[in-house]
C-alpha cells in the first residue's frame, strides 16, 4: 500500500477457461509476483453451466484478487446479480459499470457489455456511458483515470496508428466517446484480438497543453489457438501520485488522438437530428456529445479551471432531470422548507420522522467534498439552525451524507430524542460491523476534505456530541444504512420506515408536515434576511 | 469498580475458598440482594451466576457451598455464561479450540461419569472454549450430566416462572450467516467456526419480543450470551473499563468489542438481566428502554463476570422475586417451542448460508413470512403437547466416561460423534428437524455407538482405523501437585488470534494465591 506503484495483471476473455486461467495466474504470481490484482475484460464465463455455477458459488479459489466485468451475451446474464458481488473471497464482479478506487491509489473505470439499445444486462447504451461520466464532471481538475476496462473495443481505435490489429475488430462509438472523456492511461478491452496500439495523445500538439497519453491494449481470449497474448502485466503508478511532468511525458512513438473524426461525426449527426426534431429538446441533454470548442474533456475543449471559487464546471447539469436540482423540483416544490443562497432545505420523500430534513445544493454538485466553500458554509448554517430547533424541542440533531450512488449533494438531518443519544454511536458502529465494514471515528482535527478525494464515494455521520463517523469503504454498504440505524428500536423505533418507499406520505400529509416544519424553523431561519423572493 | 447507573449491581462478589486470603484490593466479598424490593414473605429464587467457568466445577460448587454456609441459605440455580468446558474424557479435548499445550481435562468429567453430582441445578451456554463435539450432539440443549443442563445453540427456558434465554458462542462476521454444519471430526477450521454465533439463532431469539405492540414489559427475565454486545460499555463506566483494559477502547470505537447484533437483542427482548462473560473482567451497565411513567419497562441490567481465579469477581448472587407457587424446576417455554416449530426450515445441516426472512436482499428465503412471533394458533398447538417440564432423568452417557484420570486414559483418539437420545426425543416430541440426526446422516465416518447402549465396553471405539494423533497432541499442562484444589487448577491461556480476549495481566502460571498480585 505504501509502494508507489501498483502491480496489476489484465486478462482477456476467459470464456470459461477457468482452469487454464488459474494455472497461468498461479505461475505468473510465483514467477513475477506479487501482483495486487487481476482484471478480466471481455466475457468471463463460458458454455459449461456447471463450471460457471461453481464459480458463482465460490467453490473455486483464485490465487489473487480477481475482478471481472459483466456478461456480453444475454445467455450469461443470469449468472450475475444486479450489483457488484464477491463470488468468493478472491473473485469480485465489479458490476455493470462504475469507478473503483483501489487501495494502491488507482482509479479504475469500467463498463461491461456490448453497445445496444436492449435493456439486457449484457448491453450498455448511451445513458450508461453518461452516468459513468457524471461523477467525473463534478471533479475539479479532472485530468483522467488510470485505467479503463471495457468488455468490447472502442470504435476507430486503430486510426492514426502505425500498427494495426491482426484482423478488424468491431468497436463501439459510445466507448470511443467514453475513452475520450475518461482519458485513461491504460484502456483494456476484450472480445477481439491481441493489439497493443501505440500510445495516443489526449491533446492536440501545440494547440493545447500537454496531457498524458493513452495506451489501448486489446487482449485475446484465454487459451486462444493462435497463441496470442491474453495476459498483460503492468506497473502503474497512480496518476494522483505523479508529478505533472512525469505524467505528461510523451513517449516517442505517441500518435494522434484516434477518436476525433468519429466523435465530430456523431456530434454533427446529433445536431442535425435536433434541428429536424422541430425544436424539440431530445431526451437527456446532449452536453457530453457537443464537440464545439466549449466542451472540455475532449481535445479542443477549454481547460478546466481549478480555482474552486464559483460555479463553473462544478455545476454540470446531469443527464436527464436531476430530482434534486432546485430548478427541477417543480413537481415537489411543496417539500421545500427554506431556500438559501446556494443551498435549500426540504423534507425528503418518506421521512423517518416529522422533523427529517435534507439540505441540498441549489445547483448540481455531487457532494460536500466537491462543493465550493460557500455551499459548505451554508450547509453548516443549516446544521446550526436545525440543531437549535431540535434543542428547543428537547431533541438532538444527527446529520449524515452518503456520497455513494447519488449524484446530487444531500445532507440529511434527523432529530432524535436526547435520551436516545447514548445509543447512537454504538448503533452506527455495530450496524457497520454487521454489514462488514468499519466506521472510523474522525479525530477532532480531521476534516472530511482531507479524508477523501473528490469523486470518491464516502459516508459520514455527525452525532450530537460532535463526533464524526466516516467510511470510504463502500463494499457491502447498505444504501439505507443510516435510515436503518436511526429507525432502530433505541433511536426512533420505527423499523417499518427503513425503506423510504414504504412510508411515502400523501401530498396532503406532506404539505401539512412541511408547513409545520416551516413554522418551527422560522425563529432560526437565517435565509429569510437575504431572500426576498 | 463503580458505575453511577448500575450501582445496585456493584457489590457482590463471591470468590471461592481462597478469596479471603487473597483479596486485598477488592472490598470484602459480600452478597447483596439485588432486587430492590425486600419484602418479607415474598418468595425469591436465589441464583448464582458465574462468567467463564473453564471447567472449574469443583471450585465453583465449593465457593457456592461456602457462601451458603455463611449466609445460611441455599442456592436454587447456578448459571454459567460460557467457556464451560464440558469435557467428558481426553477424547473431547481435540474438539476444544485451544492450543494443545493448554488442553486440560479440568473437573467436569467427574460429573459426567457419576463420580460427583452437581449439588445445585446448573444451566450453561457455550462459549468459545468448549467440548464442541459433545455440545453439537445437543443443538437444542439437554443434560450434559445429571443436574447440569446445556442450553443449546440458542434457547429460552423457564425456571420458577422466570424466562431465561441463552445464546451460545461468540460472534464472527465470516461465519454468522452459515448453518450449523459442524460436527466431529472437525475439519481444519470447523473447530473454531463451531462456536461462532449464527444469525438464525439470533433471529429466533428476537422472535421472543412480545407479539403485540406492547413496549412496557420485559418479555425476558434473564438473557445469557458469552461475548458482550458491542456498545455495552457506553452504558456503564467505560472510562474505568478502558483504564483497566486499554486494548478494549479501539475495538469499542470501531464496533468490534463483542457481538454487533447483541444490543439489538437487548433492545428488542428487553431482558431484566443480561449476563455475559468472555472478556475476563467484571463490568456492569444499565441500559434504559424507551417508554414513560408506568409504561416504561425495567432497564436491562448488564453484568459480565471475571474468570474463576482467586481474587476476581467471578460469581454473583441474584435474588429475584417469583410467584408463591413457582416450581424450582426447568421447563420449556411455549413461545420458544412455537418459534422452533415455525422456523423449522431454517435448520439446515449442510454448509450453506441461511437467508433470514427479515433480510432485505435478493436471495429468497424459504419463508415468505417475515415475523415469526408465535400466533395464538401456534401457541395452542404447543399447549396440546401438555406438560412442558423438562424431564430430569433423560441424561445418557454417549461418549465413554472417564472413570479414573490416568496417563493411559490420555492415549485415546478424538471422540466420535454420537446420536444423542435427548435430541431425538425432543425433536420427535416437538415435531421439528433433528439436527443431530441430520449431521449424523452427512457421513457415517466418526460416528460412534453411544456408550449407554453398550456400557460393558470401556474402550473408545469410533469406527475409524487409523488415528493420527501422537503423544505430542496430548501434552496436558496440569501443573504439579494434586492435594489441594487451588493448585489443581491448570491454567488455560487464551491465545487465539480471532477473539477479543486481550489480557494484559500476566497470569502465566497460577499456583494458588501468590500469583494474584495485580
Amino acid at each position: 500500500m505504501t509502494t508507489q506503484q501498483a502491480k496489476i495483471l489484465c486478462c482477456g476473455d476467459v470464456n470459461g477457461n477457468f482452469v487454464e486461467l488459474i494455472k497461468k495466474l498461479t505461475v505468473t504470481e510465483k514467477k513475477n509476483g506479487p501482483f495486487d490484482s487481476v482484471f478480466c475484460v471481455g466475457e468471463f464465463f463460458g458454455d459449461d453451466d456447471e463450471a460457471n455455477e461453481k464459480i458463482i458459488n465460490g467453490v473455486v479459489e483464485f490465487p489473487l484478487p480477481t475482478y471481472i466485468l459483466g456478461p456480453s451475451t444475454p445467455r450469461l446474464s443470469y449468472l450475475y446479480p444486479e450489483e457488484s458481488i464477491e463470488f468468493s473471497s478472491n473473485l469480485t464482479y465489479l458490476g455493470k459499470k462504475g469507478l473503483l478506487n483501489t487501495a494502491s491509489g488507482l482509479q479504475i473505470a469500467y463498463l461491461s457489455g456490448i453497445e445496444s439499445t436492449s435493456n439486457d444486462m449484457s448491453c450498455f447504451n448511451k445513458s450508461d456511458v453518461e452516468e459513468l461520466l457524471i461523477p467525473l464532471g463534478t471533479q475539479v481538475g479532472f485530468s483522467g483515470t488510470d485505467i479503463l476496462l471495457t468488455s468490447m473495443w472502442p470504435a476507430e481505435v486503430a486510426r492514426h496508428s502505425h500498427n494495426q490489429p491482426s484482423k478488424p475488430v468491431s468497436g463501439s462509438a459510445l466507448l470511443s466517446h467514453l475513452a475520450a472523456h475518461l482519458k485513461p492511461r491504460y484502456h483494456f478491452a476484450g472480445l477481439g484480438v491481441h493489439y497493443e496500439r501505440q500510445p495516443y495523445r489526449n491533446h492536440r500538439v501545440l494547440l493545447e497543453p500537454a496531457r498524458h497519453t493513452t495506451r489501448f491494449i486489446g487482449l485475446a481470449p484465454v487459451g486462444n489457438k493462435d497463441k496470442q497474448k491474453w495476459l498483460y502485466a503492468c506497473n502503474v503508478k497512480p496518476m494522483r501520485k505523479m508529478e505533472k511532468e512525469e505524467l505528461t511525458a510523451q513517449p516517442p512513438n505517441a500518435s494522434e488522438f484516434p477518436y476525433r473524426e468519429l466523435l465530430e461525426e456523431v456530434a454533427a449527426k446529433e445536431t442535425l437530428n435536433r434541428m429536424n426534431g422541430a425544436g424539440q429538446r431530445p431526451e437527456g441533454s446532449q452536453y457530453r456529445f457537443e464537440m464545439g470548442g466549449s466542451e472540455d474533456g475532449v481535445p479542443g475543449g477549454r481547460k478546466r479551471h481549478n480555482d474552486g471559487g464559483n460555479d463553473g464546471p462544478r455545476n454540470k447539469q446531469p443527464v436527464g432531470p436531476c430530482w434534486f436540482c432546485l430548478s427541477n423540483v417543480d413537481a415537489e416544490k411543496h417539500l421545500v422548507v427554506a431556500i438559501g443562497s446556494s443551498c435549500y432545505a426540504a423534507m425528503p420523500k418518506g421521512p423517518l420522522s416529522d422533523d427529517h430534513i435534507m439540505v441540498l445544493s441549489v445547483g448540481h454538485i455531487q457532494s460536500q467534498v466537491s462543493a465550493p466553500a460557500g455551499v459548505r458554509d451554508e450547509i453548516e448554517k443549516f446544521k446550526n439552525a436545525f440543531t437549535l430547533m431540535a434543542h428547543k424541542q428537547g431533541k438532538a440533531l444527527v446529520t449524515f451524507e452518503r456520497n455513494f450512488r447519488t449524484q446530487h449533494l444531500q445532507v440529511q438531518m434527523v432529530m432524535v430524542d436526547k435520551s436516545s443519544t447514548k445509543a447512537l454511536k454504538s448503533s452506527f458502529t455495530s450496524a457497520a460491523a454487521c454489514a462488514g465494514f468499519e466506521l472510523v471515528t474522525m479525530g477532532p482535527d480531521e476534516n472530511l476534505l482531507d479524508m477523501v478525494n473528490e469523486g470518491c464515494p464516502y459516508f459520514i455521520a455527525e452525532l450530537p456530541d460532535g463526533s464524526k463517523l466516516f467510511t470510504r469503504n463502500m463494499k457491502g454498504f447498505p444504501l439505507q444504512f443510516a435510515r436503518e440505524v436511526l429507525a432502530s428500536t433505541p433511536i426512533l423505533d420505527c423499523e417499518d420506515k427503513v425503506d423510504w418507499k414504504a412510508c411515502v406520505l400523501s401530498k396532503e400529509q406532506e404539505i401539512e408536515l412541511v408547513t409545520k416544519l416551516k413554522n418551527e424553523f422560522k425563529p432560526f431561519d437565517f435565509t429569510a434576511d437575504d431572500d426576498s423572493d | 469498580m463503580s458505575s453511577e447507573n448500575a450501582n445496585e449491581e456493584e457489590h457482590c462478589c463471591g470468590s471461592h475458598e481462597t478469596a479471603e486470603t487473597s483479596t486485598q484490593q477488592d472490598p470484602a466479598p459480600e452478597l447483596l440482594v439485588t432486587e430492590a424490593e425486600v419484602k418479607n414473605g415474598q418468595k425469591k429464587v436465589k441464583i448464582a451466576v458465574v462468567g467463564c467457568s473453564h471447567g472449574e466445577m469443583d471450585a465453583i460448587y465449593e465457593t457456592m457451598a461456602m457462601i451458603e454456609e455463611k449466609k445460611g441459605y441455599k442456592f436454587d440455580l447456578l448459571i454459567c455464561c460460557g467457556d464451560y468446558q464440558s469435557v467428558r474424557n481426553y477424547g473431547d479435548l481435540p474438539h476444544m479450540s485451544i492450543p494443545p499445550k493448554y488442553r486440560s481435562l479440568q473437573t467436569f468429567y467427574k460429573y459426567y461419569s457419576g463420580e460427583k453430582k452437581a449439588p445445585v441445578l446448573t444451566i450453561f451456554i457455550g462459549g468459545n472454549h468448549e467440548a464442541s463435539g459433545y455440545l453439537c450432539e445437543l443443538p437444542n440443549g439437554g443434560w450434559v450430566a445429571p443436574n447440569i443442563f446445556y442450553m443449546g445453540f440458542a434457547n429460552c427456558i423457564q425456571f420458577a416462572g422466570l424466562r431465561i434465554a441463552g445464546l451460545s458462542g461468540i460472534y464472527s462476521f465470516g461465519d454468522f450467516e452459515y448453518s450449523h454444519y459442524e460436527r466431529p471430526a472437525f475439519e481444519e477450521r470447523d473447530v473454531k467456526s463451531a462456536y461462532h454465533v449464527r444469525n438464525v439463532d439470533m433471529f429466533r431469539l428476537r422472535q421472543m419480543k412480545p407479539a403485540n405492540e406492547d413496549k412496557s414489559s420485559n418479555p425476558i427475565d434473564i438473557m445469557l450470551t458469552h461475548d458482550w454486545p458491542t456498545g455495552i460499555p457506553d452504558h456503564g463506566d467505560k472510562e474505568w473499563l478502558f483504564r483497566k483494559k486499554d486494548l478494549f477502547e479501539a475495538d469499542h470505537n470501531s464496533g468490534k468489542l463483542g457481538n454487533p447484533q447483541g444490543m439489538k437483542l437487548i433492545y428488542e427482548c428487553r431482558p431484566r438481566y443480561f449476563l455475559a462473560a468472555h472478556l475476563h473482567i467484571a463490568f456492569a451497565a444499565l441500559v434504559p428502554h424507551k417508554g414513560s411513567g408506568s409504561n416504561r419497562p425495567q432497564p436491562t441490567r448488564f453484568l459480565s463476570l471475571d474468570k474463576p481465579i482467586p481474587g476476581r469477581q467471578f460469581m454473583q448472587a441474584l435474588e429475584i422475586n417469583v410467584a408463591e407457587d413457582a416450581k424450582m424446576e426447568l421447563s420449556y417455554d411455549p413461545h420458544w417451542l412455537a418459534i422452533l416449530k415455525n422456523t423449522d426450515l431454517l435448520t439446515v445441516a449442510n454448509k450453506e448460508k441461511i437467508v433470514l426472512p427479515d433480510r432485505i436482499g435478493k436471495e429468497p428465503c424459504v419463508y415468505e413470512r417475515k415475523d415469526f412471533r408465535p400466533t395464538d394458533e401456534e401457541l395452542e398447538e404447543i399447549e396440546k403437547l401438555g406438560d412442558l417440564t423438562i424431564k430430569t432423568d433423560t441424561f445418557r452417557q454417549t461418549a465413554p466416561p472417564l472413570k479414573e484420570d490416568s496417563s493411559s486414559a490420555k492415549n485415546v483418539p478424538p471422540s466420535a460423534y454420537y446420536r444423542n437420545p435427548q435430541t431425538a426425543e425432543f425433536c420427535q416430541w416437538l415435531g421439528i428437524r433433528d439436527l443431530n440426526q441430520m449431521l449424523i446422516e452427512k457421513t457415517s465416518e466418526y460416528v460412534g455407538i453411544p456408550y449407554y447402549m453398550c456400557p460393558q465396553s470401556d474402550e473408545v471405539k469410533p469406527n475409524q482405523d487409523d488415528v493420527d494423533f501422537g503423544d505430542d497432541d496430548f501434552v496436558i499442562d496440569r501443573g504439579h501437585g494434586t492435594e489441594e484444589p487451588a493448585s489443581k487448577r491448570s491454567k488455560i491461556e487464551e491465545e487465539e488470534e480471532d477473539q477479543k480476549e486481550k489480557e494484559e495481566e500476566q497470569n502465566v502460571t497460577v499456583k494458588g494465591e501468590e500469583a494474584e498480585t495485580e
